[in-house]
C-alpha cells in the first residue's frame, strides 16, 4: 500500500492506493492519524486508488470519522469502487460518512 | 488451471495478500466475476486474519490450510487451522444502527461472511477448527 497526500486549497486530501487489510492497516493507521492527532483542515479521503478494503481498514476510517467529529472537522471520502461501496455497505458505513463520487466534487464540497 | 485451488498459508498478516494474488488467478482462470473474487478474499481474510491475530497460545508458525474449489457452480471454501478451538459464527452480529460516536467496529469481519456467504458451517475436528463457506454462483455475486 501507499499513501498520497495532497494539499488542495484548504483542503487535505489523503489517497491510498493497493490493499489496506491487517498486513498494512497500521501504516494507514499511522498515516491518517498524525493528521487528526489536533484540529486540521477539512480532509477527503480518496479511494480512488484503492483495490481492496476490510474490516481492519475500515477500522482506521472509523477512528478518523470520531476524530472528525470531535474536532467539529469536515470529512469527507471519494472514489469509492463498486466492491468497495458494497462493503460500506454491508458495514452501515455509508450512514457514517459523507461518501461523494469524486475527488473535485468533494474538494469543492468542502473547501 | 484446475478447478481448485490448494494453499497453505503461515500464520503472518502478509499471508493474506499472498493468497488474494492467487485467489484473484483462480477466479481469473475460472471466468469468476471480479465482485465475487472481491467478496471470497474478504471472507478468507477476515477469517484468516481472526486466526492469525486471537488464535494461537505460542509464537510458534502455523499453518492455515486453504482450499477453493469449483464444483457445479458452486464455490466451496474449506479452511483449516490447528489453532485453539474457535467457531466465529458464535458472534454476536455487530450494531449496524448506531452513530460515528457509539460505532464500534467489532464483529464486522464475520458479518461479512454471513452476509455474502449462501452457506457457512464450522467444526472442530482432533486437529483443530474446521470452516466451510459456499457461495452459489447463479445468485448474482
Amino acid at each position: 500500500m501507499q499513501i498520497a497526500e495532497e494539499q488542495l486549497g484548504a483542503v487535505l486530501v489523503i489517497a491510498p492506493s493497493g490493499r489496506l487489510d491487517s498486513g498494512t492497516a497500521k501504516a494507514f493507521e499511522d498515516a491518517v492519524m498524525k493528521h487528526f492527532a489536533a484540529a486540521g483542515p477539512a480532509t477527503v479521503i480518496d479511494l480512488a486508488d484503492l483495490g481492496y478494503v476490510s474490516s481492519a481498514g475500515l477500522r482506521v476510517l472509523l477512528m478518523a470519522a470520531k476524530r472528525a467529529k470531535v474536532q467539529n472537522r469536515k470529512l469527507a471520502l471519494c472514489g469509492l469502487s463498486s466492491s468497495i461501496r458494497e462493503v460500506f455497505e454491508m458495514s452501515g458505513f455509508t450512514k457514517l460518512f459523507d461518501i461523494v463520487p469524486a475527488r473535485a466534487e468533494a474538494v469543492a464540497k468542502l473547501g | 488451471m484446475a478447478d481448485k485451488l490448494v494453499v497453505r498459508l503461515k500464520n503472518q498478516l502478509p499471508e493474506v495478500a499472498r493468497l488474494a494474488e492467487l485467489v484473484d488467478r483462480f477466479g481469473a482462470c475460472n471466468g469468476l466475476a471480479e465482485g465475487l473474487i472481491y467478496n471470497v478474499n474478504l471472507c478468507l481474510d477476515e477469517l484468516i486474519t481472526n486466526t492469525i491475530s486471537y488464535g494461537y497460545d505460542d509464537h510458534r508458525e502455523h499453518i492455515i490450510a486453504v482450499q477453493v474449489m469449483l464444483e457445479n457452480c458452486v464455490l466451496r471454501t474449506v479452511l483449516e487451522d490447528d489453532a485453539r478451538a474457535f467457531n466465529p459464527f458464535d458472534a454476536e452480529p455487530p450494531n449496524l444502527a448506531r452513530s460515528v460516536e457509539e460505532r464500534a467496529i467489532g464483529g464486522l469481519g464475520v458479518h461479512f461472511v454471513r452476509t455474502l456467504m449462501d452457506e457457512v458451517s464450522y467444526r472442530r475436528t482432533s486437529s483443530g477448527n474446521r470452516v466451510e463457506l459456499t457461495k452459489r454462483l447463479d445468485t448474482g455475486g
